[in-house]
This record gives structure tokens, sequence and C-alpha cells, in this order.
């Protein structure tokens, strides 16, 4: 027996009620002293006798009548039989829509397309009144508890399979949700799902078992044969017209045995390149693509392998940014100096002023006139002897930087301790010291500039005054000058700040007069850049945040490579897109980031499965596992069969009372003579 | 003071037991005895049992209400007018007066109860009997006799029933038919008997033992005395009845008992009913409701119509 409100039951302990207070209300007799006895007598047995009855009685209806409330209250449903009154049922179906969920069965269908039918049979098991909800693995918007049945078929009808992945706990958790909002005394719980190793829980999830709620598991397993592109490893640099950009990417053979397959690289509508590979079992095989592009913008492509098992982990997409040249942001401090910080450093970097030459495009600007996007639209910002830098503008780079921003500061007179006290960071405000004199020579890259060692003779250069560098332990020394560090890189936030101990002009030595200087500050700048519109993208299920471009804006458009079209509601200037089960490439219109990957879950590609016998460790509770080859229905009447005694409780009740009120009726009238 | 006047005016000692009232309703009331043998009453409480020793006396008018079956029609033929003769035994009417005085008879409120509304009725009898010169005895029982009072006619002894009345209070069992047995031995022959009690005996047969008062052809009149409480058993609830006699008690579903209890009762008093009617006893029922000197002239009124 179940019982659908069990606290109730607490009340039994009012059922003694009764005897209390008929002890405690006995009633208590008048004597009255009378002619003679002698007609009573032959009565009396009887009399006596019938009154001790109706008194028993009484009291026994009284209590019956008490103990029948509590009972109907507390909902009893006896299993096993059905009586005139079938108990109602609640079903809350969790259909397992991650990306899994696509493998090829035996049977050729693919695993959700077999749970979406076994949940069309579950639902045929209802019958009228019943209500059912349906919940989405993959946390994808489902369908509230309902009593048309028709509404949760088309849902499922509607449903496809996402690049998402799931949390078991999350779905039963909503679904005990659901089943607390139904009333019916029958509460049953569907998963129907692949149960993939990758979502096993630590522990059991625990499901209140009061209420008498049933789990049920339907697993939907195949072969857990795989292949997949698991990454791919874009550089965060700016990509440059026609400049080769290289397209690294990962297969994985989640199978127990090789495979072969073909790579190819496709970048818009179009397959420009492939190649064969052969994936050694439970390996992962790293492969790239070069491509040189040839005009700049939005580049959106995707690697694509060839495998029949699932099809969405087939692909991963990017998307990059190619640009015509650097755009490098030189920021002078002083609106009213007559001294051009950057008069050797323009040289060096675009001589011809806005051709070019280099792959290098300067401007200029002043740091009290800047705004957050005028930084953000170049790939590096450079500062060249900066007094101390006010809190706004401390704010400002702040920002910047830790967006992933480039700064490269050049030292000088009026660069210090003081540069950057106004920086949260405690690795930038001791990173300046003093400037102090220094008769050295020469300098010595390190790092990623290592390279310019062969390229460059710096023994020709002489150093008279320094600013002293003081890097944190996370920083990274890439030139420096007999153990004096001259360039350090350090990292704030996701993106960085390289400060140079020298200045671009001829106070602290002779190197701007030197042939090497444009060569390193070309390298060094294009070093410095990063791409503002380097995107990563998300994973399918992740949130996708937008800035409008237009504060002004309500609404963005989003574009979805499969067709759909999107609009999201502007709050504060941004946007949050959560519709993004499928993968593909997302494209805001009016809004930052302008494209956006969307990829599946990495580690749904891999398909083994939990094992039958460990299915029932699920939940707290006791989990019934159903068979996929036997009709459903029959598995989950036996189960489900009960009747719901509170209506034949209440039914008593009522008896009960009229009966009290048959028996009582003089007690309750009776009045002193 | 004549002897009418001496009729009228109460006796110095009179008792509370006849109130002036009751006196002025009792003074034109005559018992008319009925003649057991013939069965024909004569005049004014005429002695039905002058027999061969009884003289004629005188003529007397014949006065409205006399029987005309005692117009002596040789009179009327010598005389043209009505007489009517008088004997000298005519007046020598002895009556006992029977009181029941056990526990039962003390159920009712604390004035008005059986006990002394039936001590109002023999009082009652006691003046009538006594202004009409007849002899009135009393007997006063329980489960034996408690008193005796030989029947005389003196106003004296008329006081002492009266006092020894107003001594009285019910208690104890009552066992009637030996003490009917006892009073039956004692009062004279052709005896009027008056008993006045609540019948409630236990024992049933003390309804036999009323023959033993045919046998010595009395002339016994039966006065049961109830209590509205026992006529009309108004009891609700759960009662505790406390016998007055035995001090037994019972617990008793009032409502569940009432049929039952007035079913018995009128059975009980249906067997009396006939049982005297067999013995050619009057059976008269009066309440305690009712004023008692309504009842007697409404049972008085009754004899005269019926003789």
């Amino acid at each position: 027996m179940n019982l659908g409100h069990p606290l109730f039951l607490w009340g039994l302990l009012a059922v003694p009620l009764p005897l209390l207070l008929h002890l405690f209300f006995r009633r208590r007799k008048a004597s009255i002293a009378f002619s003679t006895l002698q007609f009573f007598l032959q009565q009396k047995r009887y009399l006596a006798h019938r009154r001790r009855l109706r008194e028993w009685l009484l009291l026994l209806v009284r209590t019956l009548a008490l103990l029948m409330l509590v009972l109907a209250l507390a909902r009893p449903t006896l299993q096993g039989f059905t009586a005139a009154f079938a108990a109602r049922t609640t079903v809350a179906l969790i259909v397992d829509d991650t990306l899994s969920m696509d493998r090829k069965l035996g049977s050729g269908m693919t695993a959700f397309a077999l749970a979406t039918q076994k949940a069309d049979e579950i639902l045929n098991t209802l019958s009228e009144g019943d209500a059912a909800s349906l919940i989405f693995l993959s946390g994808r918007p489902g369908l509230a508890l309902t009593r048309q049945r028709q509404a949760v078929r088309r849902a499922l009808e509607e449903a496809r399979v996402t690049g998402a992945s799931g949390s078991f706990a999350a779905a039963l958790q909503h679904a005990q949700i659901d089943l607390t909002a139904g009333a019916a005394p029958n509460r049953e719980i569907y998963l129907l799902s692949d149960f993939q190793s990758n979502q096993t829980p630590d522990a059991p999830i625990p499901v209140a078992a009061d209420g008498g709620v049933r789990l049920y598991l339907l697993p939907l397993s195949g072969p857990p044969d795989n292949l997949s592109v698991a990454r791919l490893a874009l550089s965060t640099r700016p990509q440059m017209v026609n400049k080769p950009i290289t397209i690294p990417y990962d297969i994985v053979n989640h199978s127990d045995r090789s495979r072969e397959t073909v790579a190819s690289l496709e970048v818009g509508k179009d397959t420009l390149r492939s190649e064969s590979l052969r994936v050694p079992a439970g390996e992962r095989v790293t492969g790239r693509f070069d491509y040189v592009p040839l005009q700049a913008g939005v580049l959106n492509g995707a690697v694509r392998i060839t495998d029949p098992s699932l099809a969405l982990d087939n692909t991963r997409w990017f998307t990059l940014a190619v640009s015509e040249h650097i755009r490098a942001l030189l920021v002078e401090a002083d609106l009213l100096s007559r001294v051009r910080p950057f008069h050797f450093l323009m040289l060096a970097l675009d001589p011809s002023d806005g051709d070019s030459v280099n792959g290098i495009h300067t401007e200029t600007g002043f740091l009290s006139e800047m705004q957050p996007r005028d930084l953000d639209r170049h790939h590096v910002v450079l500062f060249a002897n900066p007094p101390p830098f006010s809190a706004q503008s401390a704010a400002l780079l702040t920002r910047y930087l830790e967006g992933g921003g480039s700064v490269l500061i050049f030292g000088g007179g009026a660069t210090g301790p003081e540069t950057f006290a106004a920086f949260s960071h405690d690795t930038l405000r001791n990173l300046y010291g003093e400037r102090e004199s220094a008769a050295r020579t020469g300098m010595r890259f390190k790092a990623a500039l290592s390279g310019l060692n062969a390229l460059l003779q710096m023994d020709l250069v002489t150093w008279q005054r320094l600013s002293t560098l003081k890097p944190a332990p996370t920083a990274t020394v890439l030139a420096d000058c007999q153990g004096i560090p001259m360039i350090v890189e350090q990292k704030v936030g996701a993106g960085r700040l390289i400060a140079c101990a020298f200045s671009v002009r001829r106070d602290t030595g002779n190197w701007p007069e030197l042939k090497s200087f444009p060569i390193a500050m070309i390298h060094l700048t294009a070093y410095a850049a990063h791409e503002p519109q380097h995107n990563a993208g998300i994973l399918c299920g992740q949130t996708l945040r937008l800035t409008a471009l237009t504060p002004e804006d309500s609404s963005l458009a989003c574009l979805h490579s499969d067709g759909t079209r999107l609009a999201q509601p502007v709050r504060d200037g941004a946007a949050s897109v959560t519709d993004t089960w499928q993968p593909g490439i997302m494209t805001a219109e009016r809004a930052m980031p302008r494209s956006t990957a969307v990829n599946p879950v990495p580690a749904e590609s891999d398909l083994s499965c939990w094992s039958a016998s460990r299915l029932g460790a699920l939940a707290s509770v006791r989990a019934h596992v159903l068979k996929t080859d036997a009709a459903l229905d029959t598995q989950i009447r036996a189960a489900r069969r009960g009747s719901d005694l509170s209506g034949l409780l209440l039914a008593a009740l009522i008896l009960l009372l009229a009966a009290e009120a048959l028996l009582g009726n003089t007690y309750l009238s009776q009045r002193r003579p | 003071m004549s002897s009418a006047d001496r009729s009228r005016t109460p006796p110095p000692h009179a008792s509370r037991l006849l109130s002036p009232r009751t006196l002025d309703s009792l003074r034109n009331l005559e018992l008319i005895a009925r003649d057991m043998v013939e069965g024909s009453l004569t005049g004014l409480h005429r002695s039905p049992y002058h027999g061969f020793s009884s003289e004629f006396s005188e003529y007397r008018k014949y006065c409205p209400g006399d029987a005309v079956k005692h117009v002596d029609w040789v009179a009327y033929a010598k005389t043209d007018r009505y007489y009517v003769k008088q004997y000298e035994d005519e007046t020598n009417t002895r009556a006992y007066i029977v009181l029941d005085r056990s526990g039962s008879m003390s159920l009712g409120q604390a004035q008005n109860h059986k006990f002394n509304y039936a001590c109002y009725l023999a009082a009652a009898f006691i003046y009538l009997m006594q202004r009409q010169k007849d002899a009135v005895g009393l007997f006063t029982y329980t489960d034996r006799i408690e008193s005796y009072y030989p029947a005389k006619t003196s106003r004296l002894h008329m006081l002492s029933l009266l006092s020894h009345l107003e001594s009285l209070a019910p208690a104890g069992r009552s066992h009637a038919a030996p003490c009917f047995h006892r009073i039956a031995e004692e009062v004279h022959r052709r005896s009027l008997v008056l008993i006045f009690s609540d019948f409630l005996d236990p024992d049933p047969d003390f309804i036999s033992s009323l023959r033993h008062f045919q046998h010595k052809g009395c002339e016994v009149l039966l006065f049961q005395v109830l209590d509205p409480l026992e006529t009309g058993f108004p009891f609700r609830g759960l009662i505790e009845f406390r016998d007055l006699e035995t001090g037994e008690s019972m617990e008793i579903e009032s409502e569940d008992c009432r049929s039952l209890y007035l079913d018995a009762l009128g059975t009980a008093q249906q067997r009396l009913r006939r049982g005297s009617a067999r013995m050619n006893m009057t059976f008269e029922t009066l309440s305690t409701g009712t004023p008692f000197d309504r009842a007697l002239l409404a049972y008085f009124h009754k004899r005269e119509r019926l003789f």
C-alpha cells in the first residue's frame, strides 16, 4: 500500500480522543426516588444491556469515524487490484536529448527516435484525467504538467537531439517538482536515456520517497563506436589577409577498433581541403589545415569528418576574424606637449603613415579622449613614456586588458613607480621602478621573441638610462640585458601587458637610430597584438551573451547557420541567447561578437554506457528497469494497478457519521429532568 | 348551638387536613352506600342491612332525590301524599378507612405527596361519616397493620382519627395481602371499607386477598392514589431510580423505558380494575395533580348517577 500524504498519519494520535472525551464527559445521571421499580425490573436487563451496548457502539463509531478521516486524508492506494475508484496518475517524462542519443541502434533508428516512440507508448497508458510533463535532459525547455496528452505528443514530435550534455540530478529534481504539483496518488518518473558513463553521478541522486513516487528507467543503448572532431586550437593572434592561417584539429576514436575517416576543411559553403586519416582505437589524432585568406572579414568554417555514428559531432565549427593589417593605437598622454613620443616608433611601424607597408596600421589618440570602443577596435594599444595613470584611465585600461586586450608600454622619464599606482592589480602597481643610469650594451630576446636574436645585431645597442622593471613571478621576460629585464609580459585577465624598460626615443639609448629597431618593433608589436574579435565559441547549451553595438536597440536578431532566426530582448545594452542547442555558427546583427561557433559538448561523443546492473544505483529510491523489447503498457500497468481508497474511506466516514447521529441523538439532546 | 350548627362548624381541634373550604364542599355530600344484596340505595344513605330485626320508625316526607322505589304506595293511596319509610337501623353503618402508609406513598411534592393526598381523602370521608352519625374506624398498614382504630361515631373519635392521620409519615415496605386478610377479620360484617393506596404492591396476589372482604359482605371502595410522575413518567435521559420502599436503585434510560413502564402500569391497573369488578368492588384512580376535593366530588357525583 502506498500513502499519498503520509504526514496525515500523525492524525492517528487524535483517534483515542473520543474515548478520552467519553470518559471525561461521562454523563452524570440524576437520581430520583420513585414509588416502585417493579415495572422496571422485568426490563432491567434488557435496558441496561441496551444502554451499555449503545454507549460502546457510539464510542466505536466515533473512533472509527476519526480513523476513516485520517486514513482518507492520507490517500492510501492499494496495489494489486483495481476497485471501482481507480487511482489517478501523474507522469514526468524525462527524455534524454543529449548528443549521444543520436547514436544508431541495432534496428537502424536512433536512440532518440526510439525514446520518443517509447514516450508515446507511456502516454498511451494514461487515462482521462491523468497528467504528464515533458522534461529534456539537456535542460532545453520541455512542457509543464498538463492533462493535454496531445500537447505532449506534439512536443515530442518537434524535439530534436541537441549537441548539449545533461544532468540526471537536475532532471529528476525538475520531475519531482512537477509531480508535487499534481495531486494524483500514482506518481511516476520515466527516464528514457542511454545512460552514458560520463553522466554517472558520484552518489545516488536523492529522490523523495514519501508520496510513493515510482521511478522507471528505460535504457536505450547501442554500439559505442564513434569518431568525433574534438577540438580546434585556433590562435588568438590576429589573422591577416594573405597570411596563412593554421587550423589544427583533433580527431578522437571512441571505438574499440581502428577507424579510417576523411577530414575536410570547409570555409563558408566550400570544402577547401580533405585528407584521409587513420585513427587507432581509443586514440586521438591531431591534424592541421592551412588556409590563406584572401580577404578581410569574418571567416566561418568547420572541420568535418565522415562517420556514420553520430552526425552532430562530426563537425567542429569555427569563426575567425581576418584583418588587412594590425591596428595599433598609439596613445599619447599630454595633449599640449610638443614632444612626439612615438616619432621613431611610427617611422618603424608605419613609415608611410597609413599605407601599412609593414602590415601595421597606426592611429594616434589621446588618453583623455579614449573610449572603450576605441581600444576594442585595435589589436594593440601602445603607450610611450606615460605619466601616472589616473583612476579613470586605470579603469579603462583594466577593463580592456581583462577583456583580452593587449597593451605595450615603453618606458621614459615620466615612467616610474607611480605609473600604475591607480591600478588594482598588484603585479602592475609594482611593475615599474625608478629610472636609473645604466651603462650597458646589447639585449637578448627570449621566449617567443627569441627568434629575433638570429636576425638582429643587438650588440650595437648602448643604453644610458633605463626604467627598472620588477616583474612578478607570473610574468614572462621577453628580453633582458645582462640579466636585467628589458621587456616583460604580464598576463592581466584574458589579456596581457608588455612593459619595456627603454623608451622609443633616444633618451635611453641609441637603439631608435639603429636598423634593428624597426624590425624589433614590428615583431614586438605583432607579438603583442591580439585579435579583439577572437571568439573561442561556446558549447551547445551554454548562453551566448551579445553586446549591442547600438545601445538604443530593444532587441537583437541572431541567425543560426541552419536558417533559424532568433530575436532576443536587449537589457542594459546586452542580450542573452539561450537557444544554443544545435551546433553551428550564430551570427548576430548589430551586436558583438559578430559570429560565434556553437559546438557539441566533447564528452557526449564517448558513447560508453552504464551496465544494466548499475542502473539501480542511479537514485535513492528503487528504480524499475523497463525492457524496450516488451510492451511497455503491460510492464507499467502491472505496477500501476491500484485503488485509491480515500473515496471508500470517505463513504465509510459518512455512513459512520450518520450512525453516530442516530445513536447519539438522544445523548446529545438529553436534558436533565 | 343546634346540632345542625354543630355539624356546620368545624370542631375546635379540627386538623389541617380539613380546611374550611373542604368542609364546605363536603357539607352537602352524602355517602350513599350501595346495597350489596339488593343492589339499591334508599334515599340518604339508608342502611341496606336492616334485615328482620329492624323496626319501623316513622314516615318521612318524600324529598326530591329519594329513590322512587322507597316510596310507600300504601301511604300514598291513603293520603295522596308521598312518604318514605324510615327504620331504626338505617344510619348504623360502619365504615373503615384502610390507609396504605408504605414508603411508596411518599412519592410526590413535599406537601402534596400521595400519602398526604390519601390522608386528605380519608379525612374527608371520616368527617362525612361522623357527620352522618356513622361509625368510622381506621386501619393503617404497610407490610403489617400499623395502627387500628375501631369504628365509633363520636366526634372525639373523629378528632382522634384526624390527629392520628396527621401524625403519620409514610415509610416501610408494603405487603397488602396479609394486612387485608387481617383487616377483613377485624371489620364487622357488611361494613363499608374504603382502601386508600397506590396498589403498587409487588405481590400481585393482593387482589385476591380483597375477596376476604367480599366474603364478609363488605362494600369495598378502592381508591388508587397516584402521582403525575407515575402516570405520566415525564423523565428524560439516564436516571437512577431509587425505590422508596426497598432503597434499591436502578439506572434507566428514561426515554427507552417510558412506554414499557406505562404499559406495565396500565396492565396492573387493568388487572386491578377487572379483579375489583369481579368482586363488585369499586375501583377509582385519583391523581395527586387533581385537587382532592374536586376528585372527591367527581366520585360522589358519579356514584349518584349510578344509583
